[in-house]
């Protein structure tokens, strides 16, 4: 009697523990290259959005008058630190339904692309300008 | 034996487990940290960015009411990426109230308007003043450091009036040091010598209504002049201007405010505060511009020495 409860081998609780843990950990390793993915993604994105601050201020400093309508590039010390990187401002005039009252002043876009794992992301960072506004 | 073997396996199988769940558990709890973060981040961005464009949107819309005292509002808009923000603009100060100068360095200097900025035409005309100065919020009296305070600013004032007798703009200084008390152990000294010609605090610690009706603290408020001072008024007899008054801080290498507080009447409307609010996300930033029009170099503060005549290159 004693010799066959020896044999009797694994209990049904200790089995659910041993699949459940080792699905957990599955799981975990699974998930591990997505969480570190994320990691460099939310670093580049913040990155992205200090280099598009950046040139928000630096465009601020500049005479109003040098803006002029259309697409421009730029380039920062910290771009190249993102992987395949671009950086573009877009000037326009301010959309009739912001400027409702017929303020004169310039939409600025400030849009900040990289590349991460073969997917485009960017940051993109509106505002708008006028003449004798902020930082002129 | 066999069997206690077999036991030391288990313990090394849940060991292993638990650090591999701990680095996993860690690294997905950081990953969701920094994508958290990352979000917050860039949504306060476009949100400083919206609010921004809303203070340039009050600016230009306030153009026309350059000096003038009615509040201007700026309609909520949206910004093409999910960012909203409004703004109001309204000129400062108001009614009695004092005009706040925000905290600054000694290496710049505030500048208060008694004349109007625009014309240069006679506002205020009364015999005094009140100049509020200090941070109270740091830097108090501290035994410890002597007695002494050890960052709390002594003020010079350039009281710039035309005098309309020599038909010349002057100046006229004064200074003011924040010393504990007024009496004579601790009046500003040169030399070991009580110098009545620098006074103390009238009174410290207390508050003011600033600008459009804020409450602001300082550690220090001076009557100028004084009622002991010689002259005790204003130089503003006869058919004399008072123009401005400029403050610069001595002796602190921290920032402190300063504000203005007219004795009887008020002071000119002389700058236009802008606030805005964008919103992105849940995010929220606020914004607050204060435009003070006609700011004079501080070079002419000074007497210019020169061989030749100075030219402008």
């Amino acid at each position: 009697m004693l010799k066959i409860k020896n044999q009797r081998g694994i209990s049904l609780i200790e089995l659910i523990l041993v699949v459940v843990a080792v699905g957990v950990l599955a799981v975990l390793i699974a998930s591990l290259p997505a969480s570190i993915q994320s990691i460099r993604n939310s670093g580049n994105t913040s990155l992205a959005k200090e280099i598009a601050n950046k040139e928000i201020d630096l465009l601020r400093k500049q005479p109003y008058s040098g803006l002029s309508n259309g697409m421009n590039t730029f380039t920062d010390a910290s771009l190249f630190k993102l992987p395949s990187p671009a950086a573009q401002y877009e000037v326009s005039d301010c959309p009739i339904e912001v400027c409702a009252s017929g303020e004169v002043a310039k939409k600025i876009k400030v849009t900040v692309f990289w590349q991460e794992a073969g997917v485009v992301k960017k940051v993109e960072l509106s505002t708008l300008m006028t003449e004798r506004g902020l930082g002129q | 034996m066999k069997n206690n073997s077999s036991g030391q396996v288990v313990i090394l199988l849940l060991l292993i487990m638990v650090v591999a769940l701990a680095i996993g558990l860690s690294t997905i709890g950081r990953s969701i940290l920094e994508v958290s973060t990352s979000r917050k981040s860039e949504d306060s961005s476009r949100a400083f960015s919206a609010a921004e464009a809303a203070i340039e949107k009050a600016i230009k819309q306030n153009e026309n009411n350059i000096g003038g005292t009615t509040t201007t509002q700026v309609n909520p808009f949206n910004l093409s990426n999910a960012a909203a923000a409004s703004a109001s603009a309204g000129a400062t100060p108001v009614g009695s109230n004092a005009l706040s100068f925000a905290p600054y360095t000694k290496r710049t200097f505030a500048q208060f308007w008694l004349a109007n900025p625009e014309t240069m035409a006679r506002s205020y005309n009364e015999d005094y003043f009140y100049l509020y100065f200090g941070d109270p919020n740091h830097d108090k009296y501290d035994e410890t450091k002597g007695g002494r305070l050890a960052n709390q600013p002594a003020v010079e004032l350039d009281i710039v009036y035309w005098d309309d007798t020599d038909k010349k703009y002057k100046t006229l200084k004064k200074y003011y040091d924040s010393y504990r008390d007024g009496s004579l152990i601790n009046a500003p000294r040169i030399n070991n010598t009580t110098q009545s010609s620098i006074s103390s605090c009238d009174v410290r610690d207390t508050s003011t209504l600033i600008d459009d009706g804020a409450t602001a603290n300082y550690y220090c408020q001076v009557r100028v002049p004084s009622t002991s001072d010689v002259p005790s008024i204003l130089p503003h007899s006869g058919n004399n201007i008072l123009i401005m008054v400029r403050v610069r801080l001595l002796y602190t290498d921290t920032e402190h405010p300063v504000a203005l507080k007219p004795g009887i009447g008020s002071l000119p409307t002389q700058a236009n505060i802008y606030r805005a609010s964008g919103t992105s996300g849940d995010v929220k930033r606020s914004l607050e511009v204060t435009n003070y029009r006609g700011v004079m170099p501080q070079l002419f503060d000074y007497v210019l020495f020169s061989a030749s005549n100075l030219k402008k290159e």
